[in-house]
């Protein structure tokens, strides 16, 4: 029983995972272009085409990075934060991780057109209120933003986006981390005459870091994959601002019909991703290794 | 300059028209932002009281140059089912019923229609169809024609179904707008479009005439647009345009512009674009004057369609398929339609760009039991005029590609209709590769318009970047040199 089990999630996974993965690692050497009958060979042509040739892999990549670096340091921090003041409270605290969980439950495409509409910059509900605001305020009007409009601002309203998208997931994670911390270790550094800031930077900060060390791995690896917010609420612009390596993969793939270079893409940002996976790992393990 | 404020019947009606439009989207997975995507998702709403009459079947309607006459059986009278595919939700709804009908005079044949997504649909078929997977028939568009042409995924039309010189001389622009696919023997067809569409302008009545404006006389040329849609522009205090005079799918006005001066966007082989150039030059110009000179619009506007169901903008222009999307959400909208303005007034040597609304095509690499019964349900698509003129062109903003059907009364009454049978002499069939599109916005048009790029840089680049993108390939179908006055254009173009 448990060995047909065993083989059939294997099969599985051979069929769903490894031979994709194979077939289009090898047509990645390919002129795959799956609506023409014969593909080419070209051996490295079209990782040489990505790496050296094709000034918008690179712009993508930066694109990708800084979204990563938006998403996952400052999101992170801001998580960290959060999941240290809900685990504070004693009363609400239940419907508090709801309220910040629930984005995590949305669909993704919907809420990127809720707030494609809250950036409109002319009409949008966020720009509407600043000027409100300012109005209210007696200020004199502020420059109007264009949030999604503009190349200065769209990556960054991309990221505020992500912060109020993958906020819930990060903070459930971080707040078990938080908890499973043993309230002995700050009474024992009370009586130690501890504050609150040493408690944080010397008990709960070691302590949380295989929880943050999951959440910046697993955040760096999702944030270099993002696709649909860029897809939905920028289309990649404006100026090409916005569009990161697998938005450039989808459009050379499936809207230009260039299925091999999309593979070679492909491959490139996997061998990042692992490569940055294994830097992070062996940075982060050994800082929280050392209580073990 | 005006200092009128964004009225909050303005502002509620946009609030409420994006606030549907998010709420519809939100229902389906996303699609490309894209101006040549159909966005015929949403509540259907059947337009005007028109009735299908019982004997649709008996009329001596041959619109293939052959009629089509019901079998004893097919297949053998054995069971087969057929996959059709669609991502319309409007359409999918009247080709079930197609398929019903079919189904009634064949009952041992299943026609599984089913709706999918517009991102998706590329996708799966893109991968399935070169497989030899994917459905038996499947709603082609216009903009994917050249690209499945050119890798044999579209089963040539057989001589029993379709006579290749009756649709030559019956059909509009058919013969401009066909091209040699590599499945098929030189001369082979392998669609044939159910729609015909081209821009069209639409103009907001009640705006148009609070203005002073008459609606019998829209404005001809760019020279009059500028001036109507500086007139109907409206700033806040703060000098901010709250409204519109004029929004356009600005690539495809320029593809338009270029035509209209009688400059081919492509160069006689199909190889290289033709971007920079005196032409070009003069509608990127336009377009840049209407957002910096005339300041009509700019791109902190919503997007057009958005703009214009909100009264946040005048006019816009657009292909006219969004004609559908504004009688089925919009039904209490009031606007006219009229030719979108040309470089001097006059319909020559071009007006623009003709697409086609392509219906079913057939999967080449389909079992041939499939393919047999797949051809004659096609066949009987094309069996009735009413289905062609009514459920599809009218419905859709489109003509009926039948010349004889174009002259019918509801046709010529219809008012987007009759702009586009008034153009269609003029118009340049013409389905340009996905990499010139994607080209044109990313390279041309958002860099002057966003990036403050000077229009010679701009041009220089794109010409560059697409060609770059087309040289990866050989074989692309461009057709814009078959039209039918290409006498009138420009002489001796590359």
């Amino acid at each position: 029983m448990i060995g047909g089990a065993i083989v059939l999630a294997a099969a599985y996974f051979l069929i769903w995972t490894v031979f994709p993965f194979i077939y289009t690692f090898v047509y990645s050497f390919f002129d795959w272009q799956p609506l023409r009958p014969t593909q080419e060979f070209l051996g490295l042509d079209n990782y040489a085409e990505a790496l050296f040739k094709d000034q918008r892999f690179w712009l993508a990549m930066g694109n990708s990075f800084e979204f990563a670096f938006g998403n996952v340091v400052l999101g992170t921090v801001i998580c960290l934060l959060v999941a240290v003041m809900i685990n504070s409270v004693k009363r609400f605290q239940a419907f508090l991780r709801a309220s910040y969980f629930m984005p995590t439950v949305t669909g993704m495409v919907a809420v990127a057109l809720v707030w494609e509409f809250i950036y409109q910059p002319r009409f949008g509900i966020l720009n509407t209120t600043i000027f409100a605001t300012a109005d209210f305020l007696n200020l004199p009007p502020p420059p109007e933003i264009g949030w999604l409009t503009r190349p200065q601002h769209a990556m960054n309203s991309l990221i505020l986006f992500g912060f109020w998208k993958f906020l819930g997931v990060r903070m459930i994670i971080l707040l078990a981390g938080l908890q499973n911390i043993p309230q002995t270790y700050y009474e024992a550094a009370q009586i130690d005459g501890a504050g609150a800031r040493a408690s944080f930077f010397r008990i709960t900060l070691p302590l949380l870091m295989p929880a943050l060390s999951f959440v910046v791995v697993v955040g760096v690896i999702n944030s270099l994959q993002v696709f649909v917010p860029m897809y939905v609420m920028t289309g990649g612009g404006p100026l090409f601002s916005t569009t990161t390596v697998v938005l450039l993969l989808y459009e050379k793939t499936f809207q230009l019909f260039r299925f091999g270079y999309g593979a070679a893409i492909s491959f490139i940002l996997f061998a990042i991703i692992m490569l940055m996976t294994f830097v992070q790992l062996r940075f982060l393990r050994s800082s929280w290794d050392i209580g073990a | 300059m005006h200092d009128t404020r964004l009225t909050r019947r303005s502002f509620l009606r946009l609030g409420a028209g994006m606030a549907a439009t998010a709420a519809i989207a939100a229902c389906a997975p996303a699609g490309p932002a894209d101006g040549d995507m159909p966005s015929d998702m949403g509540p259907v709403v059947e337009i005007g009281t028109i009735e299908v009459p019982d004997n649709v079947f008996d009329l001596p309607n041959a619109a293939t140059g052959i009629p089509y006459v019901q079998k004893d059986s097919i297949n053998n009278g054995e069971p087969i089912t057929l996959e059709y595919w669609e991502w319309a939700l409007d359409r999918y709804e009247y080709e079930l019923g197609w398929a019903e009908e079919y189904m009634k005079l064949y009952p041992n044949v299943t026609i599984n229609v089913s709706n999918q997504s517009w991102g998706e649909y590329w996708t799966k078929l893109t991968v399935n169809v070169p497989a030899g997977q994917g459905p038996a028939l499947w709603h082609m568009h216009t903009s994917q024609l050249t690209e499945f042409c050119d890798g044999g995924l579209m089963d040539p039309m057989p001589d029993h179904v379709a006579n290749r010189k009756f649709l030559d001389d019956n059909w509009v622009a058919f013969s401009e707008g066909a091209m040699d696919c590599p499945t098929g023997t030189p001369g082979s067809r392998h669609f044939l479009p159910m729609g015909t569409m081209m821009p069209v302008m639409y103009i907001n009545t009640r705006l148009w005439e609070e203005e002073g404006f008459s609606v019998d006389e829209p404005p001809k040329s760019w020279s009059d647009l500028r001036t109507v849609a500086k007139a109907l522009t409206r700033y806040d205090n703060q000098d901010r345009i709250v409204r519109s005079g004029f929004q356009a799918d600005w690539p495809t006005f320029h593809k338009n512009g270029c035509y209209q001066q009688g400059r081919y966007l492509f160069t006689q082989d199909g190889k290289r674009t033709q971007i920079n150039n005196q032409e070009s030059r003069n509608a990127l110009q336009f377009i840049k004057d209407l957002h910096e000179v005339d300041r009509v619009v700019d791109p902190e506007m919503p997007s057009r369609l958005d703009s214009f169901t909100s009264e946040t903008a005048a006019i816009i222009a657009d292909f006219s398929w969004v004609t559908s999307v504004l009688r089925r959400n919009n039904p209490d909208l009031e606007w006219f339609a009229a030719p979108i303005p040309t470089f001097d007034g006059t319909f020559q040597p071009a007006y623009g760009n003709i697409r086609f609304a392509v219906e079913a095509v057939v999967n080449p690499y389909a079992p041939e039991a499939e393919k047999a019964v797949a051809w004659d349900f096609w066949h009987f698509l094309y069996s009735s005029d009413h289905r062609v003129a009514h459920t599809v062109a009218l419905r859709n903003g489109f003509i009926p590609p039948y010349n004889k059907l174009i002259d019918l009364p509801e046709v010529q009454e219809d008012q987007v209709a009759k702009v586009i049978s008034g153009a269609v002499e003029w118009g340049i069939v013409n389905d340009t590769p996905a990499v010139y599109n994607v080209g044109i916005t990313d390279a041309l048009i958002d860099p002057i318009l966003v990036g403050g790029t000077e229009i010679d840089d701009a041009m220089a680049q794109a010409e560059q970047f697409i060609d770059s993108e087309l040289a990866q390939r050989e074989d692309w179908n461009i057709i814009e040199r078959n039209y039918k006055h290409a006498n009138l254009m420009i002489p001796d173009q590359p």
